[in-house]
């Protein structure tokens, strides 16, 4: 069966259906470089909405693995490959990604020169695209009446004085699950709660510490949480992740701004301020930090890009706060920049110490 | 950091002559590694034996000392040229034992030479079996448990206690042979016992085995601030137990999750943390396919053939990189020279499968032992790029120039017995995944194959893709499903086949979906790109390249084999440099990874692509070249001239028509007879009836050739009607339906020369006799620069044959004659291209000879390059080249020299006598730099016993040894051993390999030897 991906400049790629056949969507189209980990990609709450086109060109060669998901539900619009594999003989696969994607109701496109497509968003930015079973005729009246998907709230928290310490309660913009279990390996309780939630609510679970998680959209919808980040901040160590550390930022009056066509990768240097290191990290964002903004708030920048120079972390000195735009928890890509978990626990540690 | 201002000389140590293991990937990290240093201002001073490297051409490095490999001869240049410091990364396994022992013998410390890039300790660390596992076992990474033993009793108790099944290795055996996989006490015992016999020490090395895991490569580059990314990750497509050299390997790695690669990622980069590399680093790890658990299998820390794969495979320049962190710079501040504009302190994202496959040269050796395990047999590789796994892997089947009807049909060529078929792939040989299409043809299902092979299903579903296609078009050849195909990759030659429809059908019904060219670029297109690096795929819907215009097009030489080695790539690169200096764009296809010709910084625009006709038409079509320059990439260029020719493409330089007389018997002795040149008698046959006819006409002995081939594949001396059919039989095997030559054998001195023409006149550079008598291949004889034996008029007899020759063939470039001299000059062979020897000769006479040719392919005439007509001046030195054998790698290989060629490689030696050019030339070679006539010589039995050999020693004065019972032959003997034997398994030939001694297996070979050390005078002839 046909399928047709339309992008708002007009141009259209023609290739064949896989996951939900039927199934038609809409939303942001971006491109993902790494050549891994496309289940933890899928499954990454902040694509919601998006459409993803892989650069790699064979994606599902090891099949779905229940257990790396990062979500419950998918907020993908539609996953678009040069080639998908059918058959995976890996001992962790329990279906294709084929019937993975047909089960979560998510369609796909296959056959795709996904590296023309690729270029063309390098030089157009990202877009509006959809992903239909007809050729599109009318591309807002068609946009328009596809519908958006929403993420599905974690469940709250009980509230308990029992259990390990540090406690971290994370605030929920879209985290992936990846972010609770490097936690947890590190010893960490930890509690999840809706990023709606109240400052009593959060102080109910006595925390050690606050993280903000990633999250999909841009930063600016998010101006009602900003006061109460700073008040969180006032009281407690607080991280920020991706979308977490962009609202921090605002939170103290820097700026974000759109990526002409975002940062989607397993392979993105970043280089730390204070020792000159670089790492490879796994970054997944549209939004970034305006550096010249940052200049007119108490932050300070920790870490850039080493390639477009862009803001990667931020701490507020004299406080425990401090935030990172790529993504320490991996799941998928390199795990070096789990240290960012390991500073902010040490750090968050070492005050409860001094607050005892 | 910046850049080491404390040092301005650097000494770079190449890996010597081409072996198997060590080949032309050590050229290409070298040069890279050479400019980039002088790139960076320092003066660089370089240290090989191999005159066939761009290593050492005077446009690489800034002194260049053509020396052997050796402790006493690298002690003496570094003495010499007074190095601030010494690179030793970029020699291989040679380079690397050098450092060492030139460290540990004081040198370094007494010249006060600073050592670059990764610390000795740390080489110490990573090449020390017992080290390595300390180290492994403080960091808490996984090792296969091992042990030595001398003992079956010892055996047993380790293997009880690790589990079974173990591998026991003996030590110091031919190619690691006599060892295996034990699954019981019963197993182990039997193989221990043999093995502990074999071994010449009595040890056994016994190991957990970890055969059946899925081998992962990491390739790591780690800087002086401990910065460290991986460039490439590889997964070999034959499991652990097979030498990742003689491996398919496709990159990135496929069938990995992202846990557990990113764990394997982890392994690698806290291992290469705690070894404290600067540089470049290869480190292997094996994956349990059923469960989390790994094991890692070893480190080099060095460039290796693996980062010339993952150099080629991503784009990221491995050796580049890794000389400038060398001297002092830091990636993240190091550009990528890709894309110029990001840094190479990141992974590079590859959007296309990279498969490579290995070349072997058992097609020449039916009766060497063609199973693979541990040690590696491989003399070469190809590499293709595609957008899908079946892609990858048919165009690097079609790159590899092996039997075409298996390249088309992708199966074994004879029927095949189910027992055959289970113990091919079973035991796996060099025909393994010929096999596995013939399995999966017969429709075996992918776990029985998995089980017998260990193979990933994942991997087996691939092919079994592919056979389906085949036989689909066998079933219904739609020109729906002839897309289809296409779009995997299948050739229009495979799809001919099974559709069985004609080939130019096939290919006007599949024009509807032209092959596309793609860029390599590092980034999977995120960043903006100028690379002219490109390759095709027919799965994809636009095209990045650009014609370049005013360009020319060359022909690359393919996968490096016995017979076309590293010689012509040199060639191949010299001719991009001409068309450059020339004013052309110079664009190469080639499919090689080893080599410097597919650097993409060699030309102006490479297209990494099979060099079949239908792969070079579409590139020719996009780039409207102004020609086709067919005469530097050896055989399998020429081979090409007539197919491009025919499709209306413009060959530069001699014509395919003077090509063709040269290749054409009949064609051939016209041309001699009507120039009056002597010639063996002879002719030409299709089959056994007609040769035995022929034979009977010639007379013996008969000298007995298939036409079209390279390195004298199937060629022998036939000396009696008894020996004629398996020859002729073989020969006209290996010659594909066209006739086979016999000529009479001409017992005489052999020599050659290479020619430059411009169609009137011809310049000769010069003469090189042979060492070794007409019945041994010119690429394994001893050459030595100028003639020693042949009189004046002899020789001026071959400069005006030459001369003769070159005019009336209207040679435009180069041309290689060879000649017999008895008791007239004979002419025997006249090849249409760039030779062998072009390198040698280049290096000799420092005249670059391949771009001379070029220059005269472009239009420029002798007399405008300055270059006299006739003999080139002699240069007052004595220059020898030397064969080097990989007999140790190839068990069952007959070890006599033969008109068949066996060798993988030479050395040169440059003096102002024969005796210093000889010595220099023969010490990595033959190992005979010490060799004095008091050592003496060892041979058998059967040797003495030859009539020649007979004679010769009862006339020689140094001491000779029969062995009749090689186990009571002193294994500390400083004698050359003499073996001739033309068996699979010489006893003798086998125990001197075993034992590291000097062999010697031509008589030819040991009389030049006692007669240079002085003992007999020169004869002339």
């Amino acid at each position: 069966m046909q399928k047709y991906l339309t992008l708002a400049d007009g141009t259209q790629w023609i290739g064949t259906a896989f996951g939900d056949r039927s199934v038609e969507g809409a939303g942001n189209l971006v491109f993902n470089t790494g050549m891994l980990g496309y289940q933890e990609t899928i499954t990454d709450p902040s694509y919601l909405n998006q459409l993803i086109a892989f650069t790699y060109p064979l994606i599902g060669n090891y099949g779905i693995d229940p257990t790396v998901n990062q979500a419950a539900t998918i907020g993908t619009q539609a996953v678009i490959v040069h080639e998908l594999a059918d058959f995976s003989d890996h001992y962790s696969s329990r279906e294709t990604l084929d019937s993975f994607l047909f089960t979560h109701h998510v369609p796909g496109i296959q056959g795709i020169d996904t590296r023309e497509l690729t270029i063309h968003l390098r030089h157009t930015g990202t877009q509006l695209a959809i992903i239909s079973n007809q050729p599109v005729t009318n591309f807002q009246l068609k946009a328009a009446s596809l519908p958006t998907k929403q993420l599905t709230p974690q469940p709250v928290p009980v509230q308990t004085t029992q259990g390990s310490r540090p406690h971290i309660v994370i605030l929920d913009f879209g985290e992936k699950t990846a972010i609770t279990q490097e936690l947890v390996a590190r010893g960490c309780q930890v509690s999840v709660v809706p990023a709606t939630s109240s400052f009593n609510l959060i102080q109910a679970y006595h925390p050690d510490g606050i993280l903000l998680s990633n999250g999909p959209g841009d930063p600016e919808a998010q101006a009602a949480v900003l006061p109460l980040i700073r008040q969180l901040a006032a009281h407690y160590p607080l991280a920020g992740i991706c979308l977490g550390h962009q609202l921090i930022a605002l939170a103290y009056g820097a700026k974000t701004y759109q990526l002409t066509f975002g940062h989607h990768g397993l392979n993105h240097p970043v280089q730390m301020l204070a020792t000159g290191n670089v790492i490879m990290t796994a970054q997944n964002h549209d939004f970034a930090v305006d550096p010249a903004s940052v200049a007119k708030t108490p932050l300070q920048v920790t870490a850039v890009e080493l390639n477009d120079g862009s803001v990667e972390g931020l701490t507020l000195p004299g406080q425990t706060v401090m935030s990172v735009q790529f993504h320490p928890e991996a799941h998928p890509g390199p795990t070096e920049a789990g240290q960012f978990f390991d500073h902010f626990i040490h750090t968050l540690t070492q005050e409860v110490v001094a607050n005892a | 950091m910046p850049k080491n201002l404390t040092i301005h000389r650097v000494a770079v140590i190449g890996s010597g002559p081409i072996k198997i293991g060590q080949a032309a990937e050590f050229d290409y990290a070298g040069t890279q590694a050479c400019l980039a240093l002088k790139a960076a201002g320092y003066h660089v001073i370089l240290i090989n034996s191999n005159p066939a490297t761009i290593m050492t051409d005077h446009t690489t490095a800034d002194e260049i000392f053509i020396q052997p490999l050796t402790l006493a001869s690298v002690t003496k240049v570094l003495t010499q040229s007074h190095p601030d410091a010494l690179l030793p990364t970029l020699g291989g396994q040679t380079g690397l034992n050098l450092a060492m022992a030139l460290d540990q013998a004081g040198v370094l410390a007494k010249l006060h030479i600073q050592l670059l890039g990764t610390s000795l300790k740390t080489i110490n660390q990573a090449e020390d079996r017992a080290a390595f596992k300390d180290l492994m076992t403080k960091l808490n990474q996984p090792v296969p448990a091992s042990t030595t033993v001398h003992h079956v009793a010892s055996a047993l108790s380790f293997a009880a206690n690790i589990g079974y099944p173990v591998i026991v290795r003996p030590a110091f055996t031919l190619g690691g042979s006599s060892g295996g996989i034990a699954d019981n006490p019963h197993d182990l015992r039997q193989i221990l016992q043999r093995g502990l016999t074999l071994s010449p020490v009595n040890e056994c090395l016994i190991e957990q085995s970890i055969a059946g895991y899925k081998e992962i490569e990491f390739e790591v580059m780690r800087d002086n601030s401990g910065a460290k990314i991986i460039v490439c990750s590889m997964e070999n497509f034959d499991p652990v137990g097979i030498h990742t050299g003689d491996s398919i390997v496709y990159a990135p790695v496929q069938t990995l999750t992202d846990t557990e690669y990113q764990t394997l990622r982890q392994a690698a980069l806290t291992i290469v943390d705690a070894l404290d590399i600067k540089g470049g680093c290869n480190v292997q790890l094996a994956q349990d396919p059923h469960s989390a658990q790994y094991q890692v299998i070893e480190v080099n820390p060095r460039v290796s053939r693996s980062s010339a794969l993952a150099s080629k495979a991503t784009g990221y320049p491995i050796a580049k990189i890794a000389a400038e962190i060398a001297i002092g710079l830091n990636l993240a501040e190091i550009k990528n020279p890709i894309t110029q504009t990001t840094y190479a302190a990141f992974e590079p994202a590859l959007d296309y499968v990279v498969a490579k496959l290995p070349r072997f040269a058992f097609d020449k050796f039916p009766t060497a032992d063609a199973h693979l395990g541990t040690q590696m047999k491989a003399t070469g590789e190809v590499m293709a790029i595609g957008t899908t796994i079946e892609e990858a892997t048919l165009k690097a089947i079609a790159s590899l120039e092996t039997e075409p009807t298996v390249q088309t049909t992708l199966v074994p060529k004879q029927h095949i017995t189910t027992a055959q078929l289970l113990a091919e792939l079973t035991t796996p040989t060099d025909q393994r995944l010929f096999y596995l299409f013939a399995a999966l043809q017969q429709g075996w299902p992918l776990a029985k194959l998995a089980d017998l092979t260990g193979i990933t299903p994942f991997f087996l579903s691939k092919l079994q893709h592919i056979i389906g296609l085949t036989q689909q078009l066998a079933a219904n050849p739609t020109p729906q499903q002839l897309l289809t195909a296409k779009k995997y990759g299948l050739s229009t030659a495979t799809m001919a086949h099974y559709s069985q429809l004609p080939l130019a059908q096939v290919t006007a019904l599949t024009a509807t979906a032209p092959l596309v060219y793609k860029m390599v670029d590092t980034c999977a297109g995120e960043f903006a790109s100028a690379t002219p690096y490109f390759y095709s795929t027919a799965f994809g819907t636009t095209t990045e390249s650009q014609p370049l215009g005013h360009s020319i097009l060359v022909l690359g030489a393919g996968p490096i084999r016995i017979g076309q080695g590293i010689e012509f790539d040199y060639t191949t690169v010299h001719c991009v440099k001409a068309i450059q200096q020339a004013g052309y764009r110079a664009i190469v296809v080639n499919n090689n990874p080893e080599t410097v010709s597919t650097d993409f910084s060699s030309s102006d625009k490479l297209y990494f692509e099979p060099l079949t006709l239908e792969r070079l038409l579409p590139i020719i079509q996009l780039e409207q070249p102004v020609g086709v320059i067919v005469q530097f990439g050896g055989q399998t260029a020429i081979n090409l001239a007539n197919q491009l020719a025919d499709a209306g493409v413009t060959i530069l330089g001699t014509s395919v028509k003077a090509t063709d007389i040269t290749e054409n018997r009949q064609a051939f002795a016209a041309l001699l007879e009507q120039q009056q040149v002597a010639q063996a008698t002879g002719t030409t046959v299709t089959d056994l009836a007609a040769a035995k006819i022929a034979a009977l006409k010639i007379g013996y002995p008969l000298l007995v050739r298939p036409s079209f081939v390279l390195g004298g594949r199937a060629m022998a001396i036939v000396h009696d009607a008894t020996e004629l059919t398996p020859v002729v039989k073989a020969a006209v095997a290996a010659g594909h339906g066209a006739p086979i030559l016999m000529d009479h054998y001409l017992a005489g001195i052999e020599c050659e020369v290479d020619i430059l023409s411009d169609g009137r006149h011809v310049c000769i550079p010069g003469i090189m006799e042979h060492v070794e008598g007409s019945g041994v291949h010119s690429g394994d004889s001893i050459a030595i620069y100028p003639p020693q034996r042949l009189s004046t008029t002899n020789q001026t007899k071959i400069i005006n044959i030459a001369t003769k020759l070159g005019q009336a063939l209207h040679c435009v470039g180069m041309m290689n004659i060879q000649f017999v001299v008895t008791d007239d000059v004979y002419v025997i062979d006249v090849n249409p291209r760039a030779s062998r020897t072009v390198p040698f000769m280049s290096k000799v006479t420092r005249l670059p000879l391949a771009q001379l040719a070029t220059k005269l392919i472009l239009g420029a005439t002798l007399a405008g390059l300055n270059l006299p007509t006739g003999q080139y001046p002699l240069t007052g030195q004595v220059a020898v080249k030397a064969p080097v054998f990989s007999f140790n790698k190839l068990p069952q290989l007959p070890t006599q020299l033969s008109p068949e060629m066996k060798s993988t490689g030479e050395t040169m030696g440059l003096g102002a006598t024969l005796s210093d050019a000889w010595h220099a030339a023969l010490a990595d070679s033959y190992q005979l730099q010490n060799w004095q006539p008091q050592d003496g010589l060892i041979t058998d039995v059967p040797t003495s016993h030859d009539p020649a050999v007979k004679a010769w020693l009862a006339t020689l004065s140094v001491p000779v040894t029969i062995a009749a019972d090689l186990a009571q032959l002193p294994t500390d003997s400083l004698a050359a051993v003499l073996a001739l034997d033309h068996a699979n398994d010489a006893p003798l030939a086998t125990w001197a390999l075993n034992h590291a001694k000097p062999l010697l297996t031509a008589l030819d070979t040991a009389k030049a030897l006692v007669t240079i050390n002085g003992l007999n005078p020169i004869v002339t002839d």
